[in-house]
């Protein structure tokens, strides 16, 4: 993969909008960033390369907001989890709506539109047994 | 390692924390009044011109009161001008990292005597605003802006820790329970009230009874914020100012006879994204800022005769207690539930009712900790006196672990 755009949250979100799942990886130790992050702190070699997820994961912790921040006001409850994906880093995102998780649900990725902005959920795809 | 010279606490005050009673009072008026109630507790008294240092802890009076430069203005209204001054934001870890630096300039030799507080002023904003503005200590673009609140990145580690360890709901439920009980003995709390006695007063209000305090949390009148925590697994919002007069050990005699001794001191950083951690159970900061203070301490857990830990939601005390060595991990809970952490317990935790009871105003809480310690240490912690305290540890956390600062202080 030659992608050249820097390693910022501005190019995560283009890739999101593009529907794509992208992290970085560090060349040297090939430890696997998502966020991606322009460095590798596990190291601290700075080349690194793009990479895509699949985006097929696992919950690791999760919450049910009732008590929403301003922007997300009228749209509670919604489901916030850490999900560890196969290839290794974990992230934050919403559960897809109206779906419940557990720690271990299997999920995957969705690339959803909110206003003008394309955001990062996960789908459950079932509870797994322990 | 160690400290180059010895530093004492001389003297420490705070104002009461409240919801309500500051209303009419800025940041500037509560720092003043903690600042001058330290100066009074300086048993063979202290010149405002003895101070030669002034290290302000403050999240954020930007938001809340549209008001930056804070050690300015601090200095300024207390009177030490032209002390150097300065302001400290670490978010709610702000004044327990403002007194680490205190105690590292006096260790230097730069300095004999510095005051060290925290304040915040938050009420005067509505609670969405508030909510808004703790949302800053957390990662804005990876966190905040996905939905995650305060309230639920821990309860995200909550989640994972009743699936790793089989702790539960009740647990946490057990440490609320205590913390409102320390509280009621406390006449700086901002809730000096039983959580039995707060059922009885809502439930007439609203027609409920109820037979205990379990009844009471698992009813509507405890909604859920952020499954698993409900209202009273979390901290309130507060507005309060805690100071402390730090010394060297050359001249702290000249001020008291019973100086409260800086022993050891530790402070840690990590990743700012919860996601970024490899245990979703453990905040790491604790186990290596307090491995390094019990170390300078030349101390075990065990040795520790109460503690005073950054009790910002229920499941916050349970990973505190375990990752400060006091019990195993996966324990922490079930010990609140025996007792073991309650005043007469074997490691007495929040005495002063911690942040569930004694409240929350985030840029004071460390200064309030020590406030705590320096009293139960000398014996003059009332009705919540700890038998024989000795040892004390104050845990002093950064939103969901990203700073955290531990000190260890003795007689």
């Amino acid at each position: 993969m030659s992608e050249v755009r820097s390693f910022t949250p501005s190019s995560f979100q283009a890739f999101l909008e593009e529907g794509r799942l992208m992290g970085s990886r560090c060349k040297a130790c090939g430890t696997l960033y998502l966020p991606p992050r322009p460095l590798c702190p596990r190291c601290g070699d700075r080349e690194m390369e793009w990479e895509e997820l699949r985006g097929e994961g696992e919950v690791k912790a999760f919450t049910v907001i009732h008590v929403p921040p301003t922007s997300m006001a009228g749209r509670t409850p919604y489901a916030v989890a850490v999900v560890e994906l196969k290839e290794g880093p974990k992230i934050t995102a919403r559960i897809s709506e109206g779906q419940e998780v557990q720690v271990g649900t299997k999920v995957v990725a969705e690339f959803r539109k909110e206003g003008d902005k394309t955001l990062l959920f996960f789908k459950p795809l079932g509870p797994t047994s322990p | 390692m160690g400290l180059a010279r010895g530093v004492a606490v001389v003297g420490a005050g705070m104002t009461r924390f409240h919801h309500k009673l500051h209303l009419d009072k800025t940041s500037r008026d509560l720092f003043v009044e903690a600042a001058l109630e330290a100066l009074d507790s300086v048993d063979k008294g202290m010149n405002l011109r003895d101070i030669e240092a002034l290290y302000v802890g403050n999240f954020s009076s930007d938001a809340f009161e549209h008001q930056g430069h804070l050690g300015a203005i601090m200095a300024d209204w207390l009177g030490v001008t032209p002390v150097p001054s300065v302001r400290i934001e670490d978010a709610c870890a702000s004044s327990g990292v403002a007194i680490q630096l205190g105690i590292l300039a006096i260790a230097s030799g730069a300095f004999d005597v510095v005051m060290v507080g925290g304040v915040e002023k938050m009420r005067n904003l509505s609670t969405e605003e508030v909510t808004d503005t703790l949302a800053m200590a957390a990662d804005e673009i990876y966190e905040a802006s996905v939905g995650a609140t305060f309230p639920g990145l821990y309860a995200s580690m909550a989640t994972a820790h009743f699936a790793k360890y089989g702790s539960t709901w009740e647990e946490l439920a057990a440490i609320s329970i205590k913390n409102h009980h320390n509280g009621s003995l406390n006449p700086k709390a901002q809730f000096q009230e039983e959580i039995m006695d707060m059922a009885r007063r809502w439930g007439a209000r609203r027609g409920y009874s109820f037979k205990d305090e379990m009844e009471f949390l698992r009813s509507p009148l405890n909604p859920v914020v952020a499954y698993p925590l409900r209202l009273f697994d979390c901290c309130p919002t507060s507005d309060g100012a805690a100071v402390v007069i730090l010394a060297s050990e050359e001249v702290a005699k000249k001020f008291t006879d019973t100086p409260i001794y800086v022993r050891g001191i530790g402070q840690a950083s990590d990743t700012m994204a919860l996601h970024d951690r490899e245990d979703l159970t453990t905040l790491k900061g604790t186990r290596i800022a307090s491995r390094t203070a019990y170390r300078m301490a030349g101390i075990e857990p065990r040795d520790v005769d109460l503690a005073e830990v950054h009790d910002c939601f229920t499941i916050a005390e349970v990973l505190a207690t375990e990752d400060l060595g006091f019990f195993p991990k996966g324990e922490g809970g079930k010990a609140a539930v025996e007792g073991r952490t309650a005043l007469d317990g074997e490691i007495p935790v929040n005495p002063d009712g911690g942040l569930k009871a004694k409240g929350h105003p985030v840029g004071a809480t460390g200064a309030s900790m020590v406030y705590e310690v320096f009293k139960q240490l000398r014996g003059e912690a009332g009705r919540v006196q700890v038998d024989d305290a000795e040892v004390g540890l104050i845990h002093n956390v950064g939103a969901s672990g990203g700073t955290v600062v531990v000190q260890i202080y003795g007689r």
